[in-house]
């Protein structure tokens, strides 16, 4: 065997054999894939799309980016777009769909749910590509005449575009504020402010609120200076001490209350006022002849008190009795 | 005046020569491609060991290390903006589009276009062409058809490995330096290349390699016939065919981008 033959030879097969690895590698395979082909009319700019861009499912690459044209008609860009099939799997992973007759069914169904296709951005640089994915967007009406073998899928509207429509909106509406009324009502409220500021009274009252304040600001400081935390402490701590005594106090009081007793002295205390009363009945009753009584002790009295004057002033009259006119019998 | 005019006398004649070169080679194709079995195999499998199998090892350490430098030179750059992954674009389109094929082209004229060169200019030197014309043998049909037959095959399939190990490369230092998966930067380079991508810089090789093959050859036979002649048709080859490679590289880019590739 030639050496040099050999490793010529195996030179040049392994290097034919890494170019085709490599045309595989890169998506050679891709190409023989069953394919469906996807339609799309976008009534904005695709700037930044190009052929070749990725079509994504929910960010599952799928396909890609077939053609892109304007229709000179009504001036939309159609976006032609191929989609492998082998990438819808079913539960087995084995692929879903046999061909674009069943893609294209369940195409539709996912319409109806909700399904459209719109321009992302890729990055940063700028460059788009294709999002299948549920928006709710009504998306464009369904073609007259469609490229026959040709699947339609509406667009929606970008998020750019959605950013510039809110925008317009909110300018629009911005616009429609009446801003000359605005300052002129702005202008008057200023003036009337400038005159209510001007009052007399006013002043006077801020200036009173001035001195409240200082007042309030020196009692503060007085309060900071007096309610030190030691203090406030102390204080807690007495508290906190009273309220200890004056429980162990009512402690207390409950046991005498309960040793003393008291429901029998109430009794006894009631039997007491009940002959009280009795007593007061029975002398009330026996007032008129007391009256009687007590009138005849008065004047016994006072004839006792005339005698003894008598017998004071004339000591003989024990004797030979009292002179006429002197002594008045009771 | 009579120097002025033996300059351009001489420049006109290496143009009609040139011509006739061209005129030669295309004839003795002819005849090879009617009868194969008289193509030189032996020489073309000489020539493909020499400029293929033997250039394997610079070609992959130069384009390994390329994509090393492409990788490590963008990183930096892009990784201020958290780019990292974008790399596997820039080494993979640089590398498969453009350094690749050229980077092998260069590497083949430093090997094959200066040896061809000195080749048949020693041999014009040593009379050997005359002796082939006078025998009624093709110089062009004996000598630069198996040369160019060789380059024709062994040129795209060394940019092939050139551009693997430059791949290589950039996913060495996509994974070492920018601490990025191997499955990310691999994933992100198959995603974004494609076989038409891989066939463009293929493609050019076929220009370079016949470039190559004819500025050698050709500079052989214009060898002056004295002791530094073999050494000025060397150096003028390599000269020539870098200044060229890179011109015909500019204008093939452009027509790709005429036609949207």
């Amino acid at each position: 065997m030639n050496k040099k033959l050999f490793w010529s030879g195996f030179f040049i097969l392994s290097m034919l054999v890494l170019f085709v690895v490599m045309l595989f590698g890169f998506g050679l395979a891709a190409r023989f894939a069953p394919k469906v082909y996807l339609e799309s009319y976008f009534p904005e700019s695709v700037q930044g799309l190009a052929e070749g861009a990725a079509v994504k499912y929910k960010g599952v690459p799928v396909g890609k980016v077939d053609d892109i044209a304007i229709r000179g008609t009504d001036q939309q860009i159609r976006v032609s777009m191929s989609v492998d099939l082998d990438n819808f799997q079913g539960m087995d992973r084995r692929p879903l769909f046999a061909d674009e007759k069943k893609f294209g069914a369940w195409l539709q169904e996912e319409i109806a749910k909700g399904l459209r296709c719109r321009l992302d951005y890729a990055g940063i640089t700028g460059m788009r590509y294709i999002e299948l994915d549920y928006f709710d967007q009504p998306g464009l009406p369904p073609e007259a005449d469609p490229t026959k073998g040709v699947l339609l899928i509406p667009s929606a509207a970008s998020p750019f575009k959605d950013i510039a429509r809110s925008l317009n909106t909110s300018l629009e509406r911005i616009a429609r504020i009446r801003f000359e009324e605005i300052s002129d009502n702005l202008v008057h409220s200023l003036a009337d402010l400038n005159r209510l500021l001007a009052n007399p009274d006013l002043r006077a009252a801020i200036e009173s609120l001035h001195g409240m304040s200082a007042n309030l600001e020196a009692s503060s400081l007085v309060m900071k200076n007096v309610l030190t935390e030691s203090r406030l402490t102390k204080i807690a701590e007495d508290t906190e001490t009273s309220l200890a005594q004056i429980r162990s106090l009512t402690q207390r009081l409950n046991d005498e209350l309960q040793r003393s007793n008291i429901g029998a002295g109430i009794a006894a205390f009631q039997q007491a006022a009940e002959a009280v009363r009795n007593t007061a009945l029975f002398v009330e009753s026996r007032q008129s002849g007391l009256d009687v009584l007590l009138e005849r002790v008065d004047r016994a009295l006072e004839a006792v008190r005339s005698a003894a004057e008598t017998w004071e002033n004339d000591p003989s009259s024990v004797v030979r009795g009292r002179r006429d006119g002197e002594f008045v019998a009771p | 005046m009579d120097r002025i005019g033996g300059e351009i006398r001489k420049i006109l004649r290496q143009w009609m020569q040139l011509v006739e070169f061209f005129g030669q080679l295309g004839l003795d194709i002819r005849t090879d491609l009617r009868h194969p079995g008289r193509h030189r195999w032996r020489e073309t499998l000489y020539y493909i060991d020499l400029c293929g199998r033997r250039s394997l090892g610079i070609v992959v350490l130069i384009c390994g290390l390329m994509g090393f430098i492409l990788a490590l030179q963008g990183g930096l750059l892009i990784r201020e903006y958290g780019g990292e992954l974008f790399v596997a674009d820039l080494v993979g389109f640089s590398l498969l589009k453009e350094l690749g094929p050229l980077m092998v082209g260069m590497i083949a004229t430093g090997r094959a276009g200066s040896a061809f060169a000195a080749e048949i200019g020693t041999m014009k030197v040593n009379e050997e062409v005359s002796a082939l014309t006078t025998m009624g043998i093709s110089p062009v049909r004996f000598l630069v058809v198996p040369k160019l037959l060789a380059m024709l095959i062994v040129l795209p399939l060394l940019a092939v490995a050139g551009d693997m190990a430059g791949l290589l490369g950039g996913l060495l230092i996509g994974v070492t330096y920018l601490d990025l998966p191997v499955s990310a930067y691999w994933g992100r380079t198959l995603q974004v290349l494609s076989p038409q991508v891989l066939t463009l810089g293929v493609l050019k090789c076929f220009v370079f390699a016949a470039l190559i093959t004819l500025i050698g050859c050709w500079r052989g036979f214009q060898a002056d016939p004295d002791a530094q002649g073999v050494g000025r048709a060397a150096t003028g080859a390599v000269v020539s065919s870098i200044l060229l490679l890179v011109v015909a590289d500019l204008f093939i880019t452009l027509f790709y981008a005429s036609i949207g590739c």
